[in-house]
């Protein structure tokens, strides 16, 4: 067995191994029971992890775009076939010119969406990871508690609610979207204005909604209708747009609906997001 | 110099892993690097290895997915041992034995998971996330394992010549 003197290290692996699997243990245990308790190896990861993030994903930015440099000078070469001596103007005109309206129709998006949501300040964040598994919905941004950013702060971006931050360092913040299977959303059916809750899960994401329950079964909400979140949510501000109600059933005890809520967001193209500075608690405070 | 390598791979694949959906936003899933690159460790430079590389890359989840920390840390340190306890047997070349380890561990990894944060949340639909999630991450895992594990073999005998001729010299 011990034919191979590879390793150098003077200690038994079994030992090497209990004292890792007894530090697992220890953390799962601490970080449990104690909220916070993981806070300064978090710190001390993020230090060394963000900055390197956000390096990645410029190159990231960066191959996308010249992918889609190339895109659309194909493009134009077959469609000016003829105009084979304009071509050279084009193509830097095209480039020069898509790139600024790419930012235009962005900001004024962002625009767009500062004057709807105007009562609540806010912070614009960059999106730098999503999910690094397969099981979560969430995302991290690149602002964190040294830009005013708390745990518990909703998060929108154009056309309305993300999510909310659920973890937050000195220079990044975990978001949890609402289609992650742990949100539940307190949200009011905008027209017959009936509270109901609004559930993220995978299985739904996947077919392109959010759940929707508890509706009662007496309000009449139209498909189409809006939900917004509503005043009695303990995390969301109220009146921020989720989605629109689609497919409303009676549920089987005939006292309440249930259907599915298409979203505002196209979470699959999220760059930038805006996080509310309000909690809910302030809100409430005041 | 083993030490050195195995980091700054650490480093590479976790930031591989957490950008993925940046860099390749189409895909659908992301393939589990760290969970590759430990049982890789505990393949090819045995227990010691795979245990400190399972227990970072753990954390490095663990931190990165803000719950409750030591969860990945826990399963990766299991993996990462006993990946290593099969480093004795393990003829090197022999690709098929690493990733049939790859592909088990990652099943395990993500059934254990589910169980915990999805079945006792009272997500009973198994086959459902076994389709979506748990099959398909092994399998884009196991394929990234068949393309890595030669760079990964390759900077693994350089360094093993490397240490054997700082033998011969002492």
């Amino acid at each position: 067995m011990k034919n191979k003197k590879k390793s150098k290290f003077q200690i038994k692996p079994k030992h090497l191994f209990t004292i890792f699997l007894i530090i697992s243990i220890a953390l799962i245990a601490t970080t449990f029971f104690y909220e916070g308790a993981g806070e300064p190896i978090k710190t001390a990861f993020s230090k060394v992890i963000v900055p390197l993030q956000r390096g990645t994903n410029a190159i990231g930015a960066s191959i996308l775009a010249k992918q889609d440099e190339k895109d659309s000078m194909e493009e134009l070469q077959k469609e000016n076939d003829a105009l084979k001596k304009e071509i050279e103007a084009l193509k830097e005109w095209n480039q020069s010119i898509s790139t600024q309206i790419d930012a235009l129709e962005r900001l004024e998006d962002l625009y767009d969406l500062d004057q709807t949501y105007k009562d609540y300040p806010k912070i614009a964040a960059k999106v730098i990871g999503k999910n690094s598994g397969n099981w979560f919905r969430q995302f991290t941004i690149d602002k964190g508690t040294a830009d005013g950013i708390t745990v518990g702060m909703n998060v929108i971006a154009t056309g309305g609610l993300v999510g909310i931050v659920s973890d937050c360092g000195e220079n990044y913040a975990v978001v949890r979207t609402i289609i992650d299977d742990e949100t539940n959303v307190s949200a009011v059916a905008s027209a017959a204005n009936a509270n109901c809750i609004v559930e993220g899960s995978m299985t739904a994401y996947h077919e392109g909604y959010l759940t929707l329950s508890q509706l009662s079964k007496d309000a009449e909400v139209a498909d189409g209708a809006a939900v917004i979140t509503s005043q009695i949510s303990s995390d969301y501000l109220p009146g921020i747009l989720i989605g629109y109600v689609t497919e409303l059933k009676n549920d089987k005890n005939n006292l309440t609906k249930s259907g599915k809520v298409t979203l505002a967001v196209d979470f699959s193209q999220i760059n930038e997001v805006f996080v509310l500075t309000t909690r809910k608690e302030d809100y409430i405070a005041e | 110099m083993r030490k050195i390598a195995i980091t700054v791979m650490l480093v590479v694949f976790f930031l591989l892993q957490a950008q993925w959906q940046e860099l390749f936003p189409s895909s659908l899933i992301t393939p589990n690097f760290l969970l590759m690159f430990t049982v890789f460790c505990g393949f090819l430079s045995g227990c010691n290895y795979g245990t400190v590389v399972g227990f970072i890359s753990g954390l490095f989840l663990d931190v990165y997915m803000g719950q409750v920390l030591g969860f990945h840390s826990l399963t990766f340190v299991c993996i990462g041992y006993f990946c290593g306890y099969l480093h004795e047997f393990f003829y090197e070349k022999n690709i098929l034995f690493p990733l049939l380890f790859v592909g088990v561990s990652d099943f395990l990894y993500n059934f254990i998971f589910y169980i915990f944060y999805f079945l006792l949340n009272g997500k009973l639909d198994l086959p459902y996330y076994m389709l979506n999630v748990i099959l398909p991450e092994m399998l884009a895992t196991v394929c990234t394992a068949l393309i890595s594990f030669h760079i990964f073999y390759f900077v693994h005998s350089r360094i093993s010549a490397f240490e054997k001729r700082g033998e011969d010299i002492d």
